[in-house]
């Protein structure tokens, strides 16, 4: 029955890594992209992680490593993709045709224009 | 001499340095037990002087949280709904997207957004960026702390794209009610 639970977490865990990097490639813009490449990926390590738990017990070696693994990926994961998202939209790298909305911070004092991508217009970064 | 002037100066230092360091003090010996898990005198007594050291590194940038702040009344009861609220979303958001991903034909509607926020300080900022974000519907792509808006990327725009962060910040809120906007960045 372990072994059932443990091969059931762990392929859930597959599957979505696996549609993450399916992701990559079908999603139709960088941040898009990101969104895939980062916290999909999450998804599927954060049950295989949950495997090795239900595999090995939670309180030992692997128990503490798994939460310290867990925690590091749930702190550092989002960190990497804001700053993936933010040097592609500072540096103007489009979003696809079809995005619905781009807002963007009103400019600060001192910035240039061009240091920032959009400016609320939907249409203007769209390529 | 600058040993007479550094006993001078050390009820400064017991005062400022030494309540900074806590914190980040704890969080690393905690690290370092979870990463030896060998519970001998010798790996807790090195783990003490690695957690001592990296404290007073971290002391220039200010009162960081300890792990017993988690332990305040509300503070628990709070960062347990937020877990489980960000992990439901966390579960949903992927499933959703993962549909997108197998099923290309179904619509995307994409874009960037801006919501306001009602954190001010470091603390609750970056705590609301890094709870939506790990929500695979929301990425944060930039801030503007001084006028309390947040960018958001997002897969599925909402039709209130408050709802993004609103939820976070209202459940951050009972854990703080009287300080959030106060601007300190050592809550």
């Amino acid at each position: 029955m372990k072994e059932l639970v443990f091969a059931v977490v762990a392929l859930v865990g597959l599957g979505f890594s696996l549609s993450g990097a399916v992701g990559v490639l079908r999603m139709p813009d960088v941040y898009t992209r990101i969104q895939c490449s980062s916290k999909t990926v999450t998804m599927g390590a954060l049950p295989v992680l949950a495997a090795l738990l239900i595999g090995e017990g939670p309180f030992g070696q692997y128990g503490s490593r798994v939460l310290l693994i867990a925690v590091l990926l749930g702190v550092l994961n989002p960190a990497a993709a804001h700053a993936l998202a933010r040097a592609a939209y500072r540096t103007g790298v489009p979003m696809w045709r079809g995005a619905v909305q781009d807002e963007s911070l009103p400019q600060r004092n001192g910035e240039r224009d061009g240091e920032r991508g959009g400016s609320g217009k939907p249409d203007e970064r769209q390529g | 001499m600058d040993a007479r002037r550094r006993w001078d100066r050390w009820p400064s230092v017991r005062r400022e340095t030494l309540p900074r360091a806590a914190g980040p003090a704890a969080w690393t010996f905690l690290a370092w037990v979870l990463l030896t898990w060998e519970f001998t005198a010798e790996q807790l007594l090195i783990g003490v002087v690695v957690a001592l050291a990296s404290g007073l590194l971290f002391a220039p940038l200010g009162k960081g949280a300890g792990p017993w702040d988690v332990l305040r009344p509300g503070r628990l009861r709070a960062a347990v709904e937020l877990a489980g609220y960000t992990a439901w979303w966390i579960v949903v958001a992927n499933v959703r997207l993962a549909r997108r991903v197998w099923a290309p034909s179904r619509p995307l509607r994409s874009g960037m957004v801006v919501v306001p926020t009602r954190e001010r300080d470091d603390t609750g900022l970056t705590t609301v960026a890094l709870l939506t974000s790990m929500i695979v519907d929301n990425q944060l792509a930039d801030l503007d702390a001084r006028r309390g808006l947040l960018q958001y990327h997002a897969v599925a725009v909402p039709d209130r794209p408050e709802t993004i962060n609103e939820r976070v910040e209202r459940i951050l809120e009972r854990t703080h009610p009287d300080d959030h906007t106060a601007g300190t960045g050592d809550s």
